[in-house]
C-alpha cells in the first residue's frame, strides 16, 4: 500500500520576456508557495510538486517531490517561446510519474496544473499537445496569463480555467501563487471529493486577477 | 523580443522604467527589485503537525432542526437528534483524536453487529464534523448494516448522510420481505426524504449529498441466509464466509484518480446507479458481514485482500500492525469488549500517510464464527 498522493505541477515560462521581475517573482512565488504548504499537515502528507520549464526547449527543473523535501530551482529566463515542448513535457511527465488507480493500487488524485505564459507560442506544435490535453483531460488545469502580451485564446484550447494576472509586479505575483497555494490546501482538504463529478471548485482569485469567461 | 527589449518591459510592468530607458538602468532597476523580493521572504518554517480542534459549526442549528422536524418521522428524528447529542459530546474535558464520532452495537442470540464513524485527522485540524454516518440494527430474524460518506464538497453532508442511512436502514429492518426491490424501494425513499429535507431547509439538494453502502441479510427456512446488497458511491462492503474465503457483492464507484465518485445521494442518477449495484444472494455459510467508507478502503486497499486480517484484529485484538499502515495501537479484541462500539471507535484510529478522511466501519459477526477466525500474524497474511 503506497502513499497516495496530489500532485501538483508548475509548468512556467520561462523565455526572454520573463527576463528580470518577472522570472524572480516565479521564483520567489514558488519559494512562498513552498513555506505555505509546509504549514499544511495533510499537504505535507499528500502535495507533490513538479516544476517544468519552456523556453527554446522544456525541461523538468523538478520531478514530482514531496513538499517536505523540495528545494525550489534556481529559473533563469531566456530564449523563445516553445509552449508545444512544455505541454509534451507536461505529458510526458504525467505517463512517467503519476499513479492510476488499478484492482491492486490506489491512484494518486487527480493532478492540479497552474500554467504560466507571458506569451504567444513560437513553436507550431502546441495545438497537438494542447488537443491531447483537453481530450485525455489527465489533471485539473488552470492557466494564467501573465500580462497584457499573453495569448488567451491559446491557453483557452488547453483549458476552460483561464484566469488573468493584468499585472506582473511581484505584488502580482505573490498574490498568484497564495492563490495556488490555497488552491492546492483546499484540494487537499476536501481531496474526497474533488472530483465528485463537476468541475473542480477553486477558491475566489485574489485582486488583480480575473477568471477568464 | 530582444534581452533590451525584456528588460524594459520587465521595469514598465512595475511601473518605473520607461520605454526607452537604457538597459544599464533597467538592470539596475531589475537587481533592486529582485533584492526586494528576496529580502522580503521569512526563513522557511518547521514543517506543521496535525491539531485537534471541536466543530466551530452547530451540527445541526435550531433552525434547521425545526425544517427537519417537520418532514422526519418521529423515529427518524429520534435517531438523528440522540446522533446529534452523542457527536456533540466527547467523555473527556478536552478535545481528541476521538472525540465527536459516533458508535453503536447490537447483539442477537445468532449475530453481534457493530457501527462505529470517527472523525478525521483533517476535519480534527480545521475544526469540522464528521460527514460519515453508520446504522446497525439486528432483529431475531434479520440483520442490517448502512454506511454513508457525505461528500466533502457539500456544505449539509453530515445531515444528507445521517439521514440516508437512517432511512434505508430503518426501511431495510422493516420491511416485508427481504429482495431486491425492498432494497430499490429504500434507497428511492432516502432519496425523496434528502429532497423534502433539504425543500425545508431552503437549500439545493446537492448541500446533502452522500454516497450509501446497504446490506441485509435474513435466514431463509431452509437455513441459509438470504443476503441483499446495494452501493452508490465508493467504498467497500464485503462478505466472509465460514470457510474463509472474502466476496465482493458489489464494485464501488471508482475512477482512474483517486476520490473520482461520478453519483450520490440524491442526484438524478442514484436510482440507476443503485439498480445497477443491487444483488440478492443466498449464502450457505456467512460468517461476517463488513462495510466501509472510502476512509478505510483507502487506508487497506485492496480492501478484500485485507479483509480477512481486519476481522482477525477485530476477534482476536490488535497483536500485530496491519501490513501497511504507518502505525496502529495494540488494543484488546472489538467484539468482547465492554463496549464494542467504544472499542471499533479506537481500532479506526490507526494512522497512514496520507489517509486521514473520516474513516466508517459496520461489521456484523455470526456467533458461530469467532472460533473459526485466527489470530493474524504478518508472515501468514496475504
Amino acid at each position: 500500500m503506497t502513499t497516495r498522493r496530489l500532485p501538483v505541477y508548475i509548468l512556467a515560462d520561462v523565455s526572454g520576456s520573463m527576463q528580470g521581475t518577472p522570472i524572480e517573482s516565479v521564483k520567489s512565488g514558488i519559494r512562498q508557495l513552498h513555506r505555505d504548504l509546509l504549514g499544511d499537515p495533510q499537504a505535507i502528507e499528500s502535495a507533490y510538486l513538479s516544476i517544468i520549464t519552456f523556453g527554446n526547449n522544456a525541461q523538468q527543473a523538478v520531478p514530482l517531490t514531496e513538499v517536505a523535501m523540495f528545494n525550489p530551482p534556481d529559473l533563469t529566463a531566456n530564449g523563445t517561446t516553445n509552449f508545444g515542448d512544455g505541454l509534451r513535457m507536461l505529458i510526458d511527465s504525467f505517463d512517467r510519474e503519476l499513479v492510476r488507480t488499478t484492482a491492486d493500487v490506489k491512484g494518486d488524485w487527480r493532478p492540479l496544473v497552474f500554467i504560466l505564459s507571458d506569451g504567444a507560442p513560437t513553436d507550431v506544435d502546441w495545438p497537438m499537445y494542447a488537443q491531447q490535453l483537453r481530450e485525455r483531460r489527465p489533471a485539473n488545469i488552470i492557466a494564467v496569463a501573465c500580462g497584457d502580451q499573453a495569448d488567451v485564446n491559446v491557453l483557452k484550447q488547453v483549458t476552460e480555467n483561464v484566469i488573468l494576472m493584468q499585472e506582473m509586479s511581484p505584488d502580482a505575483f505573490r498574490a498568484f501563487f497564495s492563490f495556488v497555494s490555497a488552491s492546492v490546501k483546499q484540494t487537499s482538504q476536501k481531496v474526497g471529493a474533488v472530483a465528485d463529478g463537476s468541475a473542480i471548485t477553486l477558491p475566489p482569485p485574489p485582486p488583480g486577477i480575473t477568471i477568464v469567461p | 523580443m530582444s534581452d533590451a527589449d525584456a528588460l524594459a518591459k520587465a521595469g514598465e510592468a512595475d511601473g518605473v522604467v520607461s520605454a526607452d530607458t537604457s538597459v544599464a538602468d533597467a538592470a539596475a532597476v531589475v537587481a533592486t527589485n529582485t533584492a526586494a523580493v528576496v529580502a522580503a521572504e521569512p526563513p522557511l518554517p518547521k514543517p506543521a503537525t496535525w491539531t485537534v480542534r471541536a466543530p466551530i459549526d452547530a451540527w445541526c442549528p435550531t433552525e434547521v432542526e425545526q425544517a427537519l422536524g417537520a418532514v422526519l418521522t418521529a423515529e427518524q428524528r429520534a435517531r438523528l437528534f440522540a446522533r446529534r447529542d452523542a457527536v456533540a459530546a466527547h467523555p473527556t474535558a478536552a478535545v481528541d483524536e476521538r472525540s465527536h464520532s459516533y458508535s453503536e452495537h447490537v447483539r442477537t442470540a445468532e449475530w453481534q453487529a457493530v457501527a462505529a464513524a470517527r472523525r478525521g485527522r483533517r476535519h480534527a485540524h480545521v475544526g469540522a464534523w464528521c460527514e460519515d454516518a453508520s446504522f446497525c440494527a439486528l432483529t431475531e430474524q434479520r440483520g442490517v448494516l448502512v454506511v454513508a460518506d457525505g461528500a466533502g464538497s457539500a456544505a449539509w453532508s453530515r445531515l444528507g448522510s445521517a439521514i440516508a442511512v437512517d432511512a434505508v436502514g430503518l426501511a431495510l429492518r422493516d420491511a416485508a420481505a427481504l429482495t431486491e426491490e425492498a432494497v430499490l424501494s429504500a434507497i428511492e425513499h432516502a432519496v425523496t426524504l434528502m429532497r423534502s429535507c433539504a425543500d425545508s431547509m431552503k437549500v439545493a439538494p446537492r448541500l446533502l449529498r452522500t454516497t450509501l453502502l446497504a446490506v441485509a441479510w435474513e435466514r431463509t427456512a431452509d437455513g441459509a441466509v438470504r443476503v441483499v446488497t446495494s452501493q452508490v458511491g465508493d467504498g467497500m462492503l464485503v462478505l466472509a464466509h465460514a470457510d474463509g474465503r472474502i466476496t465482493q457483492p458489489s464494485i464501488g464507484d471508482a475512477g482512474e484518480w483517486s476520490g473520482e465518485v461520478h453519483c450520490f445521494l440524491p442526484d438524478d442518477e442514484t436510482m440507476s446507479r443503485a439498480r445497477a449495484s443491487t444483488r440478492s444472494y443466498t449464502v450457505s455459510d456467512l460468517a461476517a458481514v463488513l462495510l466501509v467508507t472510502d476512509g478505510v478502503e483507502d487506508a487497506l486497499y485492496p480492501f478484500p485482500r485485507h479483509a480477512p486480517s481486519l476481522l482477525s484484529q477485530l476477534v482476536h485484538g490488535v497483536q500485530h500492525p496491519l501490513t501497511g499502515l504507518t502505525a496502529q495501537a495494540l488494543m484488546p479484541p472489538v467484539f468482547s469488549a465492554a463496549n464494542p462500539g467504544s472499542a471499533l471507535l479506537d481500532w479506526l484510529g490507526f494512522e497512514k500517510r496520507g489517509e486521514n478522511d473520516d474513516r466508517t466501519l459496520a461489521v456484523a459477526l455470526h456467533h458461530s464464527a469467532s472460533p473459526t477466525i485466527a489470530p493474524w500474524a504478518p508472515s501468514t497474511s496475504a
